[in-house]
C-alpha cells in the first residue's frame, strides 16, 4: 500500500512516536468512515476515554470500518517495506469484534 | 471600494505535455500586458501557486515571473493549497487598498502532469495535516464531510448520489461553452453512476482532475478603468486544519465566514448573487458551497441545486416553459444564480494555485460582455476558493 504524506525522516519519526504512547491501546469509536480504493478504511474516532476528542487515522489492509464500529488504537506499519527506506509505522484503527 | 479588474487571461487548462511552468506563466502574463501600451504601470506581482517546489523543483516565483516583465517589478508568492489564487488577489487588493500601488498584476499557474498520479496525490495530501491525518487522500476527507452530512440532515446515500452526480453532469455541460476547459464533453448520469469508487460514496466523476494551467488578472484602483467589472467585496477566513478539530463536519464555517464579511463589505445579500464560480473541487463541494454562501439554507442543498440545475439544463435547451409545481421559484432561481458557468473545478479543471485566479477572470469576463446571452443581465458574480478541506476560504464579490 503506498503511504502518502511523504515518507518520515528519522528525527520527525521520533518526535512524533513521543505522542502516541498517550493512546497506544486505548478504544474509539468510529464516527465516520470511507473506503479508500477498496483497499483499506479512513475513519474519523471518538476516543471512549476522553469523549468529545476526535482523532483520525486508517484502518488495517482489507479491513473496513463503518460508523459505530469499536476499534482500539496499536502501531502498525503503514507503507511496503523497503529495503532503503525508513520502515513506517503509526497508529492505526484495529477493529473489535464483538 | 472599487478595484477594477482592468483585465484578464485564462490559459487552456488540461495535461499540456508541451508547456512548461515558465510556459505557462509566461503565457498568463502576455496575455495581459500585449494590450498594455505602458508595461511599467504594473507596479507589483503576487504569484499564486502551490507546490511547484515539488511538482517541478522551481522555487522564487515572484523573481521568475518578475523577470517576464521588463521593469522588474516587486514579486511575490503567496501559497494556501488550492486558495492560493484567491489569496494572491487578496494580497494584491490589500497593497491596492493600502494606496502603495494603482495598479498590480495577480498570476497563478501550477503545472501538475509531469509526475505520476501517486506522486500528485502525495502532494496535494500536504494541503492537510500530516502529521494528524497521515493515510488520509483528499477525496478520503472530502467522503467523510459526505458522510457527515448525510448523517447530520438525514439524507440517504441514493439522495445524494442523485445530486452529486446532477452537479458533476451540469458542470461538464456547462464546460462545453468554454473554450478554456480541460473537459469539453457532455456527460451521461449513466456514466457518473457508474464510475470507479476513489473514496466511497465519491467516485471518480465526483473529482476534479489533474491539471496544468494559469491565469491572470490586472487589478486596479485607477478610475480610467471604471467601465470595467469591479471587486466590491472580499472575505476571508479559516477553519482548522484537520477535520478532527473542526465544530461542524457537515457545513464549511470558513466559508459561511468569508461569504459573510463579503457580503456585509459590498453592502449585498445571497439572494443578490446572479452569478457564481464556487469550489467543486468535488461535487460533494459544491452540495456545501451553496448552504454555506447563504444561497439556500443548511440542509437545503439537494432541493436548492435540484431545481437549479435541473433548470438550467432545460433553459439550455432553449425551453424557458419550466414545468413546476414550484414555477415560481425556478424561475426566480433561474433568474437569479448561475453555478459554475465555467464548468468548475469539475470539468473546466484545477491546477491549484491557478484556480482563484481563474475564477476572477472568468468571471469578470462574463460580466464585462454585451453579448445577448443568459448572462446579460448579471449585475452580482461571487467567486468562491477553498483550500484543503475547507480549513482556507475566500470569497470575492464582483458588479458588472
Amino acid at each position: 500500500m503506498k503511504q502518502n504524506n511523504h515518507n518520515l525522516s528519522p528525527a520527525k519519526y521520533w518526535r512524533d512516536n513521543k505522542s502516541w504512547s498517550k493512546i497506544i491501546g486505548k478504544t474509539a469509536t468510529v464516527l465516520f468512515a470511507t473506503n479508500i480504493d477498496n483497499l483499506y478504511s479512513y475513519v474519523l474516532l471518538e476516543l471512549n476515554y476522553d469523549k468529545g476528542q476526535r482523532i483520525e487515522c486508517m484502518s488495517e489492509v482489507n479491513v473496513f470500518l463503518q460508523a459505530g464500529d469499536k476499534v482500539v488504537l496499536h502501531l502498525r506499519k503503514l507503507s511496503e517495506s523497503s529495503e532503503n527506506a525508513l520502515i513506517n509505522y503509526g497508529i492505526k484503527a484495529i477493529k473489535i469484534y464483538e | 471600494m472599487k478595484i477594477y479588474v482592468a483585465n484578464s487571461y485564462i490559459t487552456k487548462f488540461g495535461e499540456l505535455w508541451n508547456k512548461s511552468l515558465t510556459d505557462l506563466f509566461a503565457e498568463a502574463v502576455d496575455g495581459v500586458i500585449q494590450n498594455i501600451d505602458d508595461k511599467a504601470q504594473i507596479e507589483a506581482i503576487f504569484v499564486a501557486n502551490m507546490a511547484s517546489g515539488m511538482f517541478e523543483g522551481q522555487l522564487h516565483l515572484g523573481a521568475m515571473v518578475s523577470q517576464m516583465l521588463p521593469h522588474n517589478p516587486p514579486a511575490m508568492r503567496i501559497e494556501g493549497a488550492c486558495a492560493s489564487g484567491s489569496l494572491a488577489v487578496l494580497a494584491a487588493e490589500q497593497a491596492l487598498l493600502s494606496g502603495q500601488y494603482k495598479t498590480v498584476m495577480v498570476v497563478g499557474a501550477e503545472k501538475m502532469t509531469d509526475v505520476s498520479g501517486n506522486f500528485v496525490t502525495d502532494i496535494l495530501s500536504g494541503a492537510a495535516n500530516i502529521t494528524k491525518e497521515y493515510g488520509s487522500t483528499f477525496p478520503a476527507l472530502y467522503a467523510l464531510l459526505a458522510k457527515a452530512y448525510m448523517k447530520d440532515f438525514g439524507v440517504s446515500e441514493r439522495e445524494l448520489r442523485k445530486i452529486l452526480t446532477s452537479i458533476s453532469v451540469a458542470n461538464h455541460k456547462n464546460a462545453v461553452l468554454n473554450p478554456q476547459a480541460q473537459f469539453r464533453k457532455e456527460i451521461a448520469r449513466e456514466v457518473v453512476d457508474n464510475s470507479q469508487v476513489v473514496a466511497e460514496p465519491l467516485r471518480l466523476f465526483d473529482c476534479s482532475p489533474v491539471s496544468d494551467g494559469a491565469a491572470t488578472v490586472v487589478l486596479s484602483t485607477d478610475e480610467k478603468y471604471n467601465k470595467k467589472p469591479k471587486i466590491i467585496g472580499f472575505g476571508h477566513a479559516q477553519d482548522s486544519l484537520d477535520l478532527a478539530s473542526r465544530s461542524s463536519l457537515s457545513e464549511l464555517v470558513a466559508t459561511k465566514k468569508a461569504s459573510q464579511k463579503a457580503y456585509q463589505m459590498a453592502g449585498i445579500e445571497a439572494k443578490d448573487i446572479d452569478v457564481a464560480e464556487v469550489h467543486d473541487c468535488f461535487t460533494i463541494a459544491e452540495l456545501l458551497a451553496v448552504e454555506n454562501l447563504g444561497f439556500c439554507a443548511s440542509g437545503k442543498g439537494i432541493d436548492f441545486l435540484s431545481e437549479v440545475l435541473g433548470a438550467s439544463e432545460k433553459m439550455i435547451g432553449e425551453n424557458k416553459n419550466v414545468a413546476s409545481d414550484n414555477a415560481d421559484i425556478v424561475r426566480e432561481n433561474i433568474k437569479k444564480i448561475s453555478i459554475n458557468p465555467s464548468g468548475g473545478l469539475k470539468a473546466c479543471g484545477h491546477p491549484v494555485g491557478a484556480t482563484g485566479v481563474k475564477q476572477i477572470a472568468f468571471l469578470s469576463s462574463l460580466l464585462s460582455k454585451n453579448e445577448q446571452n443568459k448572462y446579460q443581465d448579471c449585475r452580482y458574480g461571487l467567486t468562491h476558493n477553498v483550500g484543503g478541506s475547507g480549513a482556507t476560504a475566500v470569497v470575492h464579490i464582483l458588479q458588472r
